[in-house]
């Protein structure tokens, strides 16, 4: 009634106007809340938004690319729906960052998650994949929606969503499952000889076993299920935007939850150390980048979650059963995910809540 | 009560306020006519929060930063999100700093406007804005929020949306929130 005097209907007035306590209390509040405006006074701030805007527009790059570019991939799947985005850019990114193993026999199977933080500058100066080597897509994965929970289970063969602890007043979920996706990256002396060259850079000497070695990585099944948003809208083949990042933040969903076997990549020939010195000293990768990389302990068995430093927060936990997890968080406090692994899947619990409600959902998974 | 009688709402242009954006003829860049729209509006909350317009400013361009990198400038939230974000944004940098008190404070004294100005009295207003600065740090994040965005201008609707809840809710929050703030001044101890 102090703060908003036009929205008190008229019948509340003519209570007002003939009771004691009300006025008393209105008396009260009205008091505090001169009090307070008083004391949160501040001289008035002047701005000149037009100058404010000439001086950040230089400032202003392409958003981040979170993923060292599989061309197909990001043309087909990766900017289907905000969940499955999110999702496919900590596989393809772990899979591509984390290659991967000592002969084509060896594959590389995370079984825990490690935050890796860089600067904005190092996301946007993510090299691409393409200056080094031949990227083939040899499977792509299709998204499709499920009716239900153990139909997306059936699909993918991966254990169903059931989840418990649920916040309060969510819709009712839809659930999608990415099928299986497969690619292979050959690396290209040539290649990279050259993109060195374009750099003005020297070409760093590169093990002789690199040379057309191959990597062959996989990704999936999945499947989600997605509280709120909007996933038919979202999975639209024609609803990129006009950066060719994979933004739907307008459709993003109270809360989401995944499962992802694993991705898992072998090599032909290269050794891991091989391929993360080859990856770390390119010509533009920079100095914070690669120490990023080199100071992933065990890739074979980690998958990296590149977080940008300030503008988000992140913390470990251990789940009910034992399992490490990571939560890594919007600072402005709007969204929030936490990441495990567990059996050879990895679980993302993410959404507009708080790093202990979705914490208490994944105990339930 | 009537309308007429009711007592000045909290925000208004002398007390720092900013008044609702002013929509203009659209620009071709979307981006663009956000930050025209809300710019004013972002440091006024920052403003706020850390009663210098500089800092503020600052705040303002690095939530529109952020909120580039992540965001579709035409994102439905996108008001919402840069306040809420500003608010975070910059009880951070005010609780990471110790001694803002006594820059303030050399800050108010080099400033001071009128040579003949009691000096004391400058120093007592910087004190008090120190002061209350400093007791909105101490709340609960969503209490401070509430504070600083309804009395940058917001309305009920928009400091729902910001906060993420219903514009029934606020009222109730910033009334808790001003008793909780009265408190803190009146006894300097942790609501």
């Amino acid at each position: 009634m102090y703060d908003e005097p036009l929205a008190i209907p008229d019948s509340a007035r003519g209570h007002y106007a003939s009771c004691a306590s009300c006025q008393a209390r209105f008396t009260q509040i009205a008091g505090d809340a001169r009090q307070v405006s008083d004391a949160m006074a501040v001289p008035a701030a002047t701005v000149d938004a037009a100058a404010a805007y000439r001086s950040l527009k230089p400032k202003l790059q392409p958003r981040p690319r979170f993923v060292l570019r599989l061309p197909s991939f990001s043309g087909g799947f990766v900017r289907r729906g905000a969940l499955v985005t999110g999702l496919a850019a900590v596989l393809v990114l772990g899979a591509a960052l984390s290659p991967v193993a000592q002969t084509f026999r060896d594959i590389f199977a995370p079984t825990q998650v490690q935050t890796v933080p860089l600067s904005t500058g190092s996301f946007a100066g993510f090299p691409d994949l393409s200056h080094w080597g031949t990227v083939s897509v040899t499977q792509q994965p299709e998204l499709k929606q499920a009716d239900s929970a153990s139909a997306a289970a059936a699909t993918t063969k991966l254990p169903i969503i059931k989840p418990g602890n649920l916040p309060a007043g969510l819709p009712a979920a839809q659930y999608a499952t990415l099928s299986t996706g497969s690619g292979s990256f050959t690396f290209s002396k040539q290649k990279a000889d050259a993109y060195a060259a374009s750099q003005g850079a020297k070409a760093p000497q590169l093990p002789s076993n690199l040379d057309g070695s191959r990597l062959d990585a996989t990704i999936g099944p999945a499947e989600a299920a997605i509280y709120g948003g909007d996933l038919s809208a979202a999975a639209q083949p024609g609803s990129k935007n006009d950066t060719g990042s994979s933004d739907h933040s307008d459709l993003l969903p109270k809360l989401a939850i995944g499962i992802s076997k694993a991705p898992h990549v072998t090599s032909t020939g290269a050794s891991v150390k091989d391929i993360e010195n080859a990856v770390a000293t390119q010509p533009g990768v920079s100095p914070e980048l690669k120490k990023a990389i080199l100071s992933i302990g065990d890739p074979s068995h980690t998958l990296p979650i590149p977080v940008i430093e300030g503008m988000t927060v992140t913390d470990t936990t251990t789940l009910k059963d034992g399992t490490k997890a990571t939560f890594v968080g919007d600072n402005s406090g709007t969204l929030g995910g936490v990441i495990f692994i567990r059996g050879g899947n990895v679980y993302v619990v993410a959404g507009a809540y708080t790093e202990s409600t979705l914490v208490a959902i994944a105990n339930t998974l | 009560m009537t309308a007429d009688a009711a007592p000045d709402l909290p925000a208004n242009q002398e007390s720092g306020g900013i008044a609702p954006p002013v929509h203009k003829a659209p620009r071709d860049d979307p981006f663009e006519e956000l930050f025209m729209n809300e710019y004013g509006r972002v440091v006024a909350a920052a403003n706020r929060v850390l009663d210098d317009r500089g800092e503020a400013e600052d705040v303002a361009q690095e939530v529109f930063l952020d909120f580039h990198r992540r965001h579709r400038a035409d994102a439905r939230f996108a008001g919402a999100w840069l306040y809420r974000a500003a608010v975070h944004t910059s009880l951070n940098r005010l609780r990471s700093r110790r001694r803002r008190e006594k820059r303030e404070l050399t800050q108010a004294l080099a400033e001071r406007p009128a040579p003949l100005e009691d000096p004391a009295h400058v120093v007592e207003v910087a004190e008090d804005r120190a002061t209350v600065r400093q007791a909105l740090t101490r709340l609960r994040p969503k209490a401070a929020a509430v504070l600083i965005l309804r009395y940058s201008g917001l309305s009920y609707a928009e400091v729902g949306a910001a906060l993420q809840v219903g514009t029934g809710q606020v009222g109730t929050l910033l009334r808790r929130a001003e008793q909780a703030l009265k408190k803190e001044l009146e006894l300097g101890t942790p609501v």
